[in-house]
């Protein structure tokens, strides 16, 4: 790789190569996030994650209790039906 | 020709050529294009129909910087955000969401959560922009998060809990509202919704205060695969919860047969279908649609038809009887002709102007023209002018004095418009058309007339 002084690139240019980390990821970036909008998405992010976790294993609890409910019954319909 | 609106990006571009609608990817982006063929991610969106298609073409980039072109399929008319009804920002606002929860699954990510990207096709919104997506890396933030509560969250509250016309605030606001704005703007009862107040509230103050650590910017934020489904899941119900009826609005309750005997009303549907039937071909503007009956007519007719109306109740009730399916080829946009969608963004050129995006072959301006003339005090050589700069064929409805819809019009205010006749109204519209057909409606004092735009 070609070194380019410091002075040739200037602080932002380096700064953006530097955050790239070589994979020219952020050189393609055109859109400014806003570093308060980064830092605020992190905590609510962090913040969100516990709920979400409980209602997503809620959620999985609800819908294994109605597969078993759905499953008793189609195991007694057969039942019914060489009753009736 | 490049697209004037499409210059941001340093991904690609929209041109245009022999009228065809083409999408440079330059060099820069070939390797995300490349993963984002590869993941099939491309092929699910499209199939999903959250995508707009697109075809490889065999045409040369227009410059240096293009690797490959394609051919996405072509859209007749470009509404914008600000020329949507609430549900249709909100449903443009899902898609958004739901393609980026299915971008991640596949290892990509949005890199922008433009409403401009967006488009409503066939009563379905469809991101219009291939080149929205990039590789996404493991714990960095969405980069897009502050643009889509600009673009769509900030809106859509301000619709919700406010007033719904605060939708307009993104035609002055281009990339979105401020969250500062909306915010100030927003009842103190917002802060007691967990969504709002975190993604609108809470965000909006983070961003009014400095970085403490401006050297270490956004190496500090640090987002789970888990933080990252939670903040979309969190934003979704943030948007689902959000909710706004049209019952509210004057014309959304208004119909325009409400005034017609039914034999009147009869022999109108039955004139402008004819009228229809002899116009030239392709798509057709109905200024000023209400609930949308001509328009119906139109597309029954097998056009496609762009639906104006300058009330947000009225355009959220078409629009919801085409997301129904229970209307067709119909796009609903929010158009006030007294004052239509003027050219904005960089150099005027971003966003074109309403009359920019025409001109249709055909416009209809059914029950239009005594709100224009009287209520807005419109002269009619104005009027007529006005038209011609935006359809080459028009079927209009003259609606005179004696009509009970202009007497009520004339009924709280000074009568100062005594040119405001049938010859009258003949005679202003001939200087811009001739008159191909004058029909009569039956039951009624309205006169329907077909006319083709003079040559110049």
């Amino acid at each position: 790789m070609v070194q380019l002084p410091q002075e040739v690139l200037g602080p932002a240019t380096l700064e953006m190569i530097k955050v790239a980390g070589g994979t020219g990821r952020q050189a393609l970036g055109y859109l400014d996030p806003g570093t308060g909008s980064l830092i605020i998405q992190a905590g609510i992010a962090a913040a969100l994650s516990v709920p979400f976790i409980l209602r997503s294993k809620i959620k999985a609890l609800v819908s294994r209790a109605a597969r078993l409910r759905d499953g008793a019954k189609e195991k007694r319909e057969p039942i019914k039906n060489a009753l009736g | 020709m490049a697209d004037p609106a499409s210059f941001r990006d340093p991904s690609g571009f929209v041109f245009s050529r022999d009228g065809v609608v083409f999408r440079q990817i330059n060099h820069t982006f070939a390797d995300n294009w490349a993963r984002f063929l590869s993941s099939g991610l491309c092929n699910e969106l499209t199939q999903a129909g959250v995508l707009i298609p697109h075809e490889v073409a065999s045409v040369a980039p227009l410059d240096g910087r293009g690797a490959t072109v394609i051919k996405p399929l072509q859209l007749d008319f470009i509404s914008y955000p600000y020329e949507w009804s609430f549900s249709q920002l909100k449903d443009a606002a899902l898609t958004t969401l739901e393609i980026q929860e299915r971008a991640l699954k596949s290892g990509m990510s949005l890199k922008d959560a433009s409403a401009y990207n967006i488009q409503l096709v066939d009563g379905r919104p469809m991101l219009i922009d291939s080149l929205s997506f990039e590789a996404a890396v493991p714990g960095e933030p969405w980069v897009a998060y502050r643009q889509f509560c600009q673009h769509f969250l900030a809106p859509l509250a301000l619709m919700a809990y406010r007033d719904v016309r605060l939708g307009q605030l993104l035609q002055t606001s281009i990339d979105g509202i401020p969250l500062d704005l909306a915010t100030s703007l927003m009842p103190g009862r917002t802060r007691l919704r967990p969504g709002l107040a975190a993604h609108l509230h809470l965000h909006a103050r983070a961003q009014n205060r400095p970085d403490p650590r401006p050297d270490r910017r956004s190496r500090g934020a640090h987002v789970s695969d888990l933080g990252r489904r939670a903040l979309l899941d969190s934003l979704r119900r943030a948007v689902e919860g959000l909710r706004w009826s049209p019952d509210s609005t004057y014309w959304s309750g208004y119909s325009p047969l409400t005034s017609y005997s039914s034999a009147a009303a009869d022999s109108k549907a039955t004139i402008v279908a004819q009228m229809l039937a002899h116009s030239p071909a392709g798509r057709v503007w109905d200024i000023g649609a209400n609930d949308g009956s001509y328009s119906s007519i139109a597309a029954e007719a097998g056009r496609r038809v762009i639906a104006l109306d300058a009330d947000a109740g009225a355009v959220e009730r078409l629009y919801l009887g085409v997301r129904s399916g229970a209307l067709n080829d119909i796009l609903p946009v929010i158009a006030d002709m007294t004052n239509p969608s003027p050219a904005s963004g960089w150099a005027l050129r971003e966003r074109r102007s309403l009359v920019d995006r025409g001109p249709a072959p055909v416009a209809m301006a059914l029950a239009l023209i005594h709100h224009l003339a009287i209520s807005n005090n419109v002269p009619l050589p104005n009027i007529s002018q006005f038209f011609a700069g935006i359809a080459s064929d028009i079927i209009i409805e003259f609606v005179p004095k004696e009509d009970p819809q202009t007497q009520t019009l004339l009924a709280s205010r000074e009568d100062i418009f005594p040119d405001y006749t049938l010859d009258g109204f003949r005679s202003a519209f001939s200087i811009d058309y001739e008159v191909v057909e004058e029909v009569p409606v039956t039951d009624s004092h309205r006169t329907l007339f077909r006319m083709h735009r003079r040559e110049r």
